[in-house]
């Protein structure tokens, strides 16, 4: 009733701006979410910070990892969209590769293995060799899925979405294995890592999550209407003069890299990448690129609210976030699909 | 001697082959079509016909050559192919949410830069195809909810919109009513002879071909039968031998009738001198 009212009212250009607005707005509230307060924030974000303290919280601590929130979201959001477009199958999300699973695999080898076979310590911190080796995992998997796919074997994109199932289904039991007959307590911090977190994230990352997320949104956003030449099917592309084959694999590496290097900084983050877009194509349209500047806006604004619950709801304690987008994405959606069907 | 030497520049085949799993589907077929004009192709099922119009837009990698304008496809970039040449398939599934006007300014990909932006010339043309085509008031309808006569005029739309030379459809009246079949066919017919627009499509009506086509072609288990106007190809032997059915062909002024005979039928009663009977009732 109340969202039926509020999509007449917001009609149009008028839809774009709200939503813009409201994603500045979360931005900004979400900040204000902890030990400082929004006067604060403000004073904070136009340089009359109180307290040097606040000062170094608010600009090392909060303010990248609201940045950063909003990145991670919008880029799983965008990604999502764009393979879902490219495989015709609104069940592809950028998890489909196996990039979830490989990260772990590859997280759980460089945090177990060293323990495992005894090795001396040589210095090297988990901060920097769980993110090397979580890429690396995730990279593997999307070059086998890939390999798959572009294989004789798997020429349609059910086969490549069934490739990337297999992929996920093995790397993962692999992964298993290994934090079963591990170290309890190095076990224990990769299970908490793929379960998602932004609370690893250091400003320093920021400085690779956040152009990757703008750059890769951008080149989506320029192949748009290529993109929307594949959803009338292959045949409708060339008709059209665009090489189906070809823009598809352009995509699916796009949008592999972009997930990789989320999931690397923040372990693994379920439902934004596979309902936003849904949500989204409601509200604001099917055509590539709405989907993907919508997408963008409530991707970020998503994430950026459920950060704020997953370190608030329990006091001094932090949530992963993986489990509250899981949660709360999944009964939104719920209530979406019944608005849809009355 | 070549069959391109000396000819107009319009559409040319030259041995096209093509087999699959060393089944030949198409066998070493010709043909040569001048700009401006409509091309029937006609054939039973399994004919060829579709692997046929898609050797001759280039989307089968087949043996032989196939050139437009005198420029072979083979070699011919994909955006530029696109620029020329225009496919009309049926859409088998199309998105839900897509509306008309947003299927019909699909058109303009192959003429958008790479940034994509419309220019207001380039919308102004949407319009206008969606006007030529007499769907301006249903623009913004969803493209699932139209007829398929509607379906059929919004994708001719958008090869207006590509601003193609040639198109090529693939059963354009297939399940369409009597009152679409015409309505499409005439519009493709006035757009060839005033614009100057090349037409090939297939064709199961063998008698809506005679009205609507230039030319004919007659497929037969890949083989090129006969290429030629209606009077030339619509011949009752070959008919007969293709479409396995007795049939009568009749030439009226500029016309041909072609009446299969089953036989439950049988020749004689199409044969008997018919009467003719108007809209009014009358006898003749």
């Amino acid at each position: 009733m109340v969202v039926s009212q509020l999509s007449v009212l917001l009609s149009g250009q008028r839809r774009w701006w709200a939503m813009g607005l409201l994603a500045l707005v979360s931005v900004f509230l979400s900040l204000g979410f902890g030990s400082a307060n929004i006067e604060q924030v403000w004073s904070c974000l136009i340089g009359s910070c109180s307290d040097p303290l606040q000062q170094m919280i608010f600009f090392d601590i909060r303010l990248p990892r609201v940045i950063a929130g909003f990145m991670v979201g919008a880029g799983l959001a965008v990604a999502g969209s764009a393979l879902q477009n490219v495989t015709r199958n609104g069940l592809a999300d950028p998890y489909l590769f196996g990039v979830v699973a490989g990260a772990g695999l590859g997280a759980s080898v460089v945090t177990m293995l060293p323990i495992m076979l005894d090795w001396p310590d040589v210095g090297v911190r988990a901060s920097v060799a769980l993110p090397v080796g979580a890429f690396t995992g995730a990279l593997l998997a999307v070059l086998m899925v890939q390999g798959l796919a572009v294989s004789a074997l798997a020429r349609s994109t059910e086969q490549l979405l069934l490739a990337g199932v297999a992929i996920s289904l093995m790397l993962g039991a692999l992964t298993h294995l290994i934090l079963f007959i591990g170290e309890p307590f190095a076990a224990n911090q990769v299970l908490f890592w793929l379960m998602g977190s932004l609370s690893r994230i250091e400003p320093v990352n920021l400085y690779v999550i956040a152009p990757v997320v703008m750059i890769g949104s951008a080149v989506l956003l320029v192949l748009g209407h290529r993109l929307d030449a594949l959803l009338l099917g292959d045949d409708n592309a060339f008709n059209l003069g665009v090489n189906a084959t070809s823009l598809r694999s352009l995509t699916l590496v796009l949008c592999a890299g972009l997930t990789a290097v989320i999931v690397t900084y923040c372990g693994g983050i379920g439902f934004v990448g596979l309902m936003v877009p849904h949500i989204v194509r409601q509200w604001f349209g099917v055509t590539s690129r709405t989907l993907i500047v919508g997408c963008w806006l409530c991707g970020g604004t998503f994430l950026v609210w459920v950060d704020v619950i997953a370190r608030s709801i329990v006091t001094g304690q932090e949530i992963p976030i993986g489990i509250i987008t899981s949660a709360i994405g999944s009964m939104f959606f719920l209530l979406v699909m019944r608005q849809q069907r009355s | 001697m070549s069959l391109l030497s000396g000819s107009e520049p319009g559409l040319n085949a030259e041995g096209v082959s093509f087999s699959v799993d060393g089944r030949a589907i198409l066998q070493a077929v010709s043909l040569q079509l001048p700009a401006g004009q409509v091309l029937g192709l006609l054939g039973p099922n399994g004919a060829g016909k579709t692997t046929l119009l898609r050797a001759l837009t280039g989307q089968l990698p087949c043996e032989g050559r196939v050139a437009w304008m005198g420029r072979p496809l083979a070699t011919m970039p994909l955006a530029e192919r696109a620029r020329q040449i225009a496919i009309v398939n049926q859409l088998n599934d199309p998105v839900l949410a897509l509306s008309l006007r947003q299927v019909v300014q699909m058109g303009l990909l192959p003429h958008l830069s790479l940034l994509g932006r419309r220019s207001p010339d380039d919308l102004q043309r949407v319009e206008q195809a969606l006007a030529r085509v007499g769907l301006s008031d249903r623009a913004d309808q969803r493209f699932v909810s139209l007829s398929g006569g509607e379906q059929q005029r919004a994708l001719i739309a958008r090869a207006l919109v590509q601003q193609a030379r040639l198109i090529v459809l693939d059963e354009p009246v297939n399940h369409l009513d009597v009152y679409y079949q015409h309505d499409v066919l005439t519009l493709l017919r006035t757009l060839a002879h005033e614009t100057g627009l090349t037409v090939v499509m297939s064709l199961h009506d063998l008698n809506l071909a005679s009205m609507y086509c230039d030319r004919l072609a007659l497929l037969h288990e890949g083989h090129l039968r006969a290429f030629g106007s209606a009077r030339e190809v619509l011949v009752p032997e070959l008919l007969q031998r293709v479409f396995r059915l007795p049939c009568v062909v009749r030439a009226y002024d500029g016309l041909m009738r072609v009446d299969f005979c089953p036989s439950s039928v049988g020749v004689s009663q199409i044969l008997i001198q018919p009467s003719v009977i108007s809209a009014d009732g009358q006898v003749k």
